[in-house]
């Protein structure tokens, strides 16, 4: 049954690639030999913008747990730090981005405040969900 | 004066409190002059409570661009809400061909730009945090040894503020404030990542204009990756092959880890018919990995002709 139906998909994707074959040529023949074919497997500036900013979230939430006294707190609660930061690599793109964004609010500082406990909890939280 | 509501700033501000007072002095990165003033703003009186559509034709006139309110009201204009939404303000920039920079929320950036006579766009609060009275103005100038900032705002051409009245009212906003900017010119407290962060907005709406401002960021950060390929790509889809080629090649030149740079230039250089060329770089697009190692490998087969 599964299987039926995957091959029914793969058919389906068959039959658009051909398709999607035959409008090209159809359109590189109506252009003329010398045209090129303009097929966009380009990427575009947004999607180039959210890797970029995806890739500094995930760096800036880690950077901040590999902070010794966080470390410290965050095995303290059971959460182990090789794992934590596997974990940290599985959690979608916009729990990250509320992660980063909230380390950027925080005031810079050398003790650990209320701010900094509420997000260690959250990592915390987060973390173990993801497991 | 008539009265103002931004919706949004309400919701996002239910459950702030106020930020503490701005430090207004003399920055330490490089004096600012005592005084400036955009004297030759346009002013245009604010109907009803339509503030959000007056403010922004001051900035885009103030910018080269002449729109009146009228027109804008059609586009940041909430009738229901009596109000206009931040985010429609800084789309409605956008589409006029402005580059609509939001400002860091500090004193500091606020006058950097009045001092390079940019009129800034600035979101007040002009009661209380638990019932608020949201209005847009647009600082034109200031006056440090008399501690003001000069508006316009509402009804008044040049309404002058105490520094510390207007702080109290714009901490409230959390300090919200854009300037409109022609793509041409950069702001003068621009931040890298936030400037090309802005450009990248615009290329949605106006590519031409995206277009100038790419190359406007990359004069001040000639390395910047996602302007780089932004560049590639405007110029890419306006069909200026030689162009885009050369913005995929610098970009891929100084970033080597950069896939979408090789994966780009790969493209265009299959469509000039260097297909050996092509599939070198496509093939150094896939050995960088990365999120979009599907996409490159499309690009592999279409340059390799499977």
């Amino acid at each position: 049954m599964s299987n039926g139906h995957l091959s029914h998909k793969k058919e389906k994707i068959m039959k658009k690639s051909a398709l999607r074959l035959v409008s090209t040529s159809l359109l590189a023949l109506a252009v003329g030999f010398q045209a090129p074919i303009v097929r966009a497997e380009m990427v575009t500036t947004p999607d180039a913008a959210t890797h970029n900013t995806e890739d500094a979230d995930r760096a800036k939430v880690l950077q901040f747990m590999e902070q010794a006294n966080v470390k410290e707190r965050l095995q303290a609660m059971g959460v182990d730090g090789l794992a934590a930061t596997e974990r940290v690599a599985a959690l979608d793109q916009q729990e990250i981005h509320a992660l980063a964004q909230r380390i950027d609010s925080m005031p810079a500082g050398g003790a650990i405040s209320t701010m900094e406990w509420i997000l260690i909890v959250m990592i915390a939280i987060l973390v173990v969900v993801a497991l | 004066m008539k009265r103002c509501l931004g919706a949004l700033a309400a919701l996002a501000l239910a459950a702030c409190t106020s930020l503490p007072p701005g430090q207004w002095g003399a920055p330490a990165t490089g004096p600012l002059p005592e005084r400036a003033e955009r004297a030759d703003a346009p002013f245009y009186p604010q109907e009803d409570y339509q503030c959000g559509p007056a403010a922004l034709a001051t900035a885009l006139g103030s910018a080269g661009l002449r729109r009146s309110p009228e027109e804008l009201r059609d586009e940041v204009y909430l009738p229901a809400r009596q109000g206009s939404l931040q985010p429609e303000m800084l789309a409605s920039a956008r589409r006029s061909g402005t580059v609509a920079y939001r400002l860091a929320p500090e004193p500091q950036a606020l006058l950097k730009e009045l001092a390079a006579g940019h009129p800034v766009v600035v979101l007040q609060n002009l009661r209380f945090d638990w019932a608020p009275v949201w209005h847009y103005a647009v600082a034109v100038g200031y006056d440090l040894p008399a501690q003001q900032v000069v508006l316009r705002s509402g009804r008044e051409q040049r309404l002058v503020m105490s520094l510390d009245a207007f702080d109290r009212s714009w901490a409230k906003s959390d300090r919200w404030a854009f300037v409109a900017l022609p793509p041409d010119r950069l702001p003068a407290s621009a931040d890298e990542a936030d400037y090309v962060a802005a450009v990248v907005a615009l290329e949605r709406v106006a590519p031409a204009a995206a277009e100038t401002a790419y190359r406007t960021a990359l004069t001040a950060w000639p390395r910047n990756l996602l302007a780089r390929i932004g560049l590639g790509n405007t110029a890419y889809r306006r069909g200026d092959r030689d162009a885009a080629e050369a913005a995929f090649r610098q970009a891929a030149a100084d970033h080597p880890e950069a896939g979408d740079a090789w994966n780009n230039l790969a493209q265009v250089l299959h469509e000039r018919g260097q297909d050996a060329a092509a599939r070198d770089a496509a093939e150094r697009a896939i050995a960088t990995g990365g999120p979009r190692l599907p996409t490159y490998r499309r690009t592999l087969d279409l340059v390799s002709g499977r």
